[in-house]
């Protein structure tokens, strides 16, 4: 009997270590590539070709100011580039999602379900339909303006953020709006005083999820953008690598990459848990 | 003012999308018919695109097709005979006679050098996708489930390269690992005293494919981790009383229990299989590339002037994720 147990526990042990090897082995073969990157942002160019896998030897961080202020490609112009296309569009896709999502969950009116369904077959069906896009960008007179993407950024984001959005609502208890209807606020009141201050959290894990896709997003700039100055960041960033991945500045591309992608390892890093949850839904659902 | 108000909070959202979502994603039908190059007009030309798609070699090979064709009816007469011999089901057996040969044909037959297009690559990336990254990702979310010390850092790291772009993430494969110079892969070859490799030319499937796995694992991993936490906690207490071992317990046990779940995944494999387009466009050298699968072969027509045919592309993968998306409906009805 003691015997079987102790046998038991010494199973249990092997097992554990073996998960605990497994686990630290695979996190080890996520991290290298970017551990990579970050260590050779902070060697010279020769040093890299000499030994990509060497510690640097001296700490140079100049890489960093000459990736952002590299000329003609400037990953400092593209990074301010892409945060100002990401907040505009973050901004209207807050104030326009969250009041859909709350007319078409709240409110009775005629053709509710339909508009809703709609919203919901684009999450299924559909996607950028580049071609379509710039002929009517071109039609807009929009081409090679910021416009061209923020226009179909917040239209994408739609389904997701409504239903998102919808969902929170429709778990709010009635009784909230009827009192408020007592005290006598108009609906809109209701809504901006009473409605929407309760759904912020689902409204910010919209946003953040929002912020990384349209900071990630490439092949929208690829074709509506054509001025090198206006590029945002994944589209600099490929330009700017044709420049910099050669003997002497392999140092300052890497530095370029790891700037980046900083922001978002650093949103990820606070928000990890609401990240996770919110975009594995989002894949699941698109 | 009551009756119209929610139509004025519901009209901005849906204006957007109607103009630029539906809008556009219908207006690909009509384009796929004309013949655009993207600037000057737009001259009707019926089905012509269409009928071009049909005998591009880049876009499916006929080749490959038929011999995988050939192996699907050979799968499927041996899986009958197999049922008869051993008085088994036919139509099951039948039937998984004839995709294991349909999916050895397009493997085998793209390993042995029979050229593939664009279609059979996507179907090839998002179908070994379904075999590397979901048990790898189901047997990391079983440990980080188990309770292991630290499961939160390592499903935190795990989900790292989701969260990162992919052109960033392209890049530093394309210059940090596979690179001729100083790519890391070469550096432990010439270690060994091998001679450097240069991965993505020649073998860029496999090295996208290796990139692809590693950046989706950890999305499954979490996926299957909130799965998991759905199973009560007792029926696992009752299947360690019962004296299941570990494999009976996930045969048994885990996988009745989300096997919803884990169809949704090989789904998600490989219809966004079809939507990838920054890995391989960045990783593999842009419209220059030889190697293409359905997204970047229409990006690649477009900047050759050929707009019209990007739109035929589109049509025809569009019909493709439609079928896929009628399968995922399906299978999320699917009562557990």
């Amino acid at each position: 009997m003691v015997e079987r147990k102790i046998e038991k526990t010494v199973g249990r042990r092997v097992r554990r270590a073996l998960s605990y090897a497994f686990m630290i082995g695979f996190s080890a073969i996520i991290l290298i590539p970017i551990g990579l990157l970050f260590m050779n942002s902070l060697k010279t160019g020769p040093e890299v070709y000499n030994n990509p896998l060497a510690p640097p030897s001296s700490i140079v961080f100049s890489n960093y100011p000459d990736a952002w202020n590299w000329p003609n490609t400037s990953i400092g112009r593209g990074f301010l580039n892409s945060a100002m296309v990401v907040s505009i569009t973050v901004l209207i896709i807050a104030i326009i999602a969250p009041m859909a999502g709350y007319s078409l969950s709240r409110l009775e009116f005629r053709g509710r379900k339909a508009i809703f369904y709609i919203f919901m077959a684009g999450m299924f069906v559909g996607g950028p339909a580049i071609v379509a896009m710039y002929r009517l960008m071109m039609g807009l007179n929009l081409i090679n303006t910021y416009w061209a993407l923020i226009l179909p950024y917040v239209a994408g984001a739609m389904p997701f953020s409504i239903l998102m959005m919808w969902t929170y609502f429709s778990a709010i208890p009635r009784a909230i709006e009827d009192s408020a209807r007592v005290d006598g606020l108009s609906p809109f009141k209701t809504y901006w005083r009473i409605m929407l201050p309760q759904a912020l959290p689902a409204l910010f894990t919209i946003c953040i999820l929002q912020v990384i896709w349209i900071w990630n997003e490439f092949l929208l700039g690829l074709i509506m953008l054509k001025t090198p100055d206006m590029f945002t960041l994944p589209l600099m960033l490929t330009r700017f690598a044709a420049g910099t991945t050669n003997y002497l500045y392999f140092g300052v591309f890497a530095a370029g990459v790891f700037i980046s992608i900083l922001p978002l390892i650093v949103i990820y890093i606070i928000f990890s848990d609401r990240i996770q949850r919110g975009m594995s839904m989002q894949f699941v659902k698109g | 003012m009551k009756k119209i108000l929610p139509y004025l909070f519901v009209l901005p959202a849906l204006a957007f999308f109607m103009i630029f979502f539906i809008y556009p994603n219908i207006d690909v039908f009509r384009i796929s018919l004309y013949s655009w190059d993207g600037i000057g007009p737009e001259t009707f030309v019926g089905t012509a695109n269409f009928e071009r798609l049909i005998g591009d070699s880049g876009f499916w090979s006929w080749q490959l097709w038929s011999l995988s064709a050939i192996c699907g009816l050979a799968g499927l007469a041996l899986g009958i005979l197999f049922a008869r011999l051993t008085k088994r089901g036919m139509l099951r057996w039948g039937v998984l006679g004839f995709f294991a040969g349909l999916l050895g044909g397009i493997f085998g037959g793209g390993l042995v050098g029979v050229p593939a297009g664009a279609l059979e690559r996507t179907l090839v990336i998002g179908i070994q996708s379904i075999f590397v990254q979901i048990p790898i990702a189901l047997v990391i979310a079983l440990i980080l489930h188990g309770r292991i010390r630290g499961a939160r850092t390592f499903a935190i790291i795990a989900f790292l390269p989701v969260m990162i772009s992919l052109v960033a993430l392209a890049l530093v494969w394309r210059y940090m690992i596979y690179d001729m110079n100083v790519g890391a892969l070469n550096v432990i070859v010439r270690l060994f005293g091998g001679q450097p490799i240069n991965w993505l030319a020649d073998m860029p499937l496999l090295s996208v494919v290796l990139t692809t796995n590693w950046i989706y694992i950890g999305l499954y991993v979490v996926i299957f981790m909130a799965a998991l936490k759905s199973i009560p906690s007792a029926i696992f207490d009752s299947a360690k009383v019962d004296g299941l071992s570990g494999f009976q317990t996930l045969r048994r046990i885990v996988i009745p229990h989300i096997n919803k779940v884990i169809l949704l995944t090989c789904i998600m494999c490989i219809s966004g299989t079809f939507k990838a387009f920054d890995l391989l466009w960045v990783m593999t050298g842009a419209e220059a590339s030889e190697v293409h699968i359905t997204s970047t072969y229409l990006v690649k027509e477009m900047m050759y002037g050929y707009w019209g045919y990007a739109c035929a592309i589109a049509v025809v993968c569009f019909f493709i994720s439609l079928a896929i998306v009628a399968i995922q409906l399906r299978a999320m009805k699917i009562k557990v």
